[in-house]
């Protein structure tokens, strides 16, 4: 699932044209939209709303290692090294509220410039901006809260924080025409990320090499082996420890690709494992398992 | 910094660099910035801000590990472990000038010790340099200094190596062992031969360095390389260290040795050490959590004093079949055993 955050509705609305995404309806707190892959959910602005809606968005997902979150915003250059309507990949995140600065994964390749960011809960200036975080070029109002929120949930490299630059804040700057402006903006600009997460991050999800076959392998061998070490703990009088010392032993066959199942259902025939009578004996025949596991 | 190439570095290698504002001055750290034009610079406060984070997936990183150019403070010359073979010195010590390696072998205690895959770069070694000095003037020193690395393959990058050379040249109470897996004949050719600077090669049998010590140069490159290093005369010591425990190893590990012989001659090498895969407890359990699917890393291992290893019979078993077909060949006093 990529999931994508945006603080308003304008940020929202080309992915939701482009993707072909529905509302859902049986979101009540915030405005969310859908389709098979992809989850949109608009957080409101500051970076506790950003925060509070994607908490309670991933608490109900419950992102899986192989899913993507996308943040997308307009944001305040601090520098005229960006243009207008230009989009950039931010590499650290800074905010008025906290000292801590976080640097989420970056991938190594990408069709955007990268920038530093600061979130700010209220409107600053260049000076305030640079006092803050002195190598900044870029201020929003959310990245950060979006960040902590959602490293509760998915790893660094699962999240990426894209910003168009939509003015740059002068000392007079008001939001009522910063998005009047942006209307224009995100027309014109916007494709090169929408191609990025048709082109990379969507087919990236689907990746095999991800880690989230193993998980899936791993569920794999708990749910075919499970009931047969249910049995083996009750026929051989097993304690939790010998249980979880045998699992291993059933972990590294299955990683060696041993048939599992048929070598389990042999040894649970076996007559004096089927009449195993004490504790003592039960750990005689454990013993022989795993010797037969290890080997 | 030594003109090494760095072609065997992938394109998707290093394409950030994260430096500490301390050090962005420091001319190693120009230097390194220099070999890498295209890489973007990101300024930290303190590279443990980027290193240390929660939630990262070393795996992932292993595929584009970035590069963290640091200032090393605190403890930089530690004692020994006692799970690192001290080769009978009395004053067996280790330090981390690089933290993290290009390699991904897949029972590499890194990716339990680090929270991160990217590599740390501390460009301050010369305040190691001056703490050794230090050192020095109490006993003998006998430093290992790859541990957590490997800097022999990364001598085209970083050049430490021949700091370290030309450092241990003017100090002869000093010996260094540079642990390495790589088959670097460039750099080996290129720095200076010293009685007191070992290459320690770590060799596998070629069926585990394909299977699980993935990205390392192949047995026979590291043989040449080890062929080179001897032609040279640099000291050269063999590790077999891991050894790992396959169904068939006493057939793989006998040919292994056996092929090793017809290479090189025993007499040409400083000593060996023999030792099986351990690792800490809890290095182990955030191993696994990493590859999962890995056999080598779930193997019913057992603990003891905080280390899983092999368990006894097992382990003695393996040493005693190594150590009984390498004394064959060579001599018993310098075939250093792990136990």
């Amino acid at each position: 699932m990529l999931y994508i955050a945006t603080a308003l509705y304008l940020e929202a609305s080309p992915f939701i044209k482009g993707f072909g995404l529905k509302k859902n309806l049986t979101y009540e707190r915030f405005e969310v939209f859908e389709s098979e892959e992809i989850t949109l959910i608009i957080t409101g602005i500051s970076e506790l709303q950003a925060a509070i809606a994607l908490t309670n968005l991933f608490t109900i997902k419950n992102p899986t290692t192989t899913d993507l979150l996308l943040n997308f915003g307009f944001c305040g250059s601090l520098t005229k090294e960006y243009a207008l309507g230009e989009l950039l990949l931010s590499n650290k995140l800074t905010s008025q509220s906290s000292p801590r600065t976080c640097y989420p994964d970056l991938p190594p390749t990408h069709p955007f410039k990268e920038a530093s960011l600061l979130s700010s809960n209220t409107i600053i200036t260049k000076d305030t901006a640079f006092l803050l975080s002195p190598h900044t070029e870029l201020v929003d109002m959310e990245a950060y809260g979006i960040y902590h929120a959602a490293i509760h949930f998915i790893s660094q490299h699962q999240m990426y924080f894209i910003k168009m630059v939509s003015d740059y804040p002068k000392e007079e700057s008001s939001t009522k025409d910063v998005i009047s402006r942006s209307q224009n903006l995100i027309e014109e600009g916007i494709t090169p990320l929408i191609d990025w997460c048709k082109d990379v991050l969507l087919p990236s999800i689907h990746s095999k090499t991800s880690n989230g076959i193993y998980s899936q392998d791993l569920k794999d061998f708990t749910q075919e082996v499970q009931p047969l070490i249910q049995q083996l703990e009750e026929r051989l009088f097993l304690t939790s420890s010998m249980t979880a010392s045998l699992r291993q032993h059933l972990l590294y066959a299955h990683c060696l690709k041993r048939p599992l199942k048929t070598l389990l259902k042999d040894f649970l025939n076996r007559p004096e494992v089927c009449n195993c009578k004490s504790k003592v004996e039960g750990k005689q025949y454990v013993y022989e398992l795993k010797q037969l596991l290890k080997t | 910094m030594s003109t090494n190439s760095n072609n065997f570095l992938k394109p998707n290698y290093f394409t950030h660099i994260y430096v500490e504002e301390e050090i962005i001055d420091h001319p190693r750290t120009k230097q390194i910035l220099c070999r890498f034009p295209r890489a973007k610079t990101i300024i930290i406060t303190h590279y443990k801000d980027v290193f240390n984070r929660t939630h990262q997936s070393f795996l992932h990183q292993k595929n584009s590990p970035n590069l963290i150019l640091a200032k090393k403070h605190g403890e930089l010359i530690l004692k020994g472990a006692p799970v690192c073979q001290g080769f009978g010195e009395e004053y067996f010590y280790y330090t981390s000038s690089i933290m993290n390696c290009l390699y991904d072998c897949e029972y590499c205690y890194l990716q339990g010790m680090y929270p991160s895959a990217n590599l740390v770069v501390f460009v301050n070694l010369e305040d190691i340099f001056s703490k050794v000095a230090e050192l020095l003037q109490y006993h003998k020193v006998y430093l290992c200094i790859s541990y957590d690395t490997d800097l022999l393959a990364l001598e085209g990058l970083f050049g430490f190596v021949l700091a370290w050379c030309e450092f241990a040249k003017d100090h002869t109470d000093l010996t260094i062992e540079i642990r390495t897996k790589s088959a670097n004949e460039v750099a080996l050719k290129t720095l200076p031969v010293l009685p007191n600077v070992i290459y320690a090669f770590t060799l596998s049998p070629e069926t585990i360095i394909k299977n699980y010590e993935h990205g390392t140069p192949s047995l026979f490159a590291r043989m040449k390389a080890i062929k080179t290093a001897l032609s040279l005369g640099h000291p050269v010591r063999l590790c077999f260290d891991p050894m790992i425990y396959v169904a068939n190893y006493k057939k793989v590990y006998e040919d292994f040795f056996h092929y090793l012989w017809t290479k090189i001659s025993p007499d040409s090498i400083r000593d060996i050490s023999l030792g099986v895969f351990r690792v800490s407890k809890d290095y182990l359990k955030r191993m696994r959590k990493q590859r999962p699917q890995s056999a080598i890393l779930q193997y019913p291992y057992e603990p003891e004093e905080g280390v899983a290893h092999y368990g006894r019979d097992i382990t003695n078993e393996m040493m005693d079949f190594a150590y009984q077909i390498l004394s064959e060949c060579y001599d018993k006093d310098r075939i250093f055993v792990w136990e």
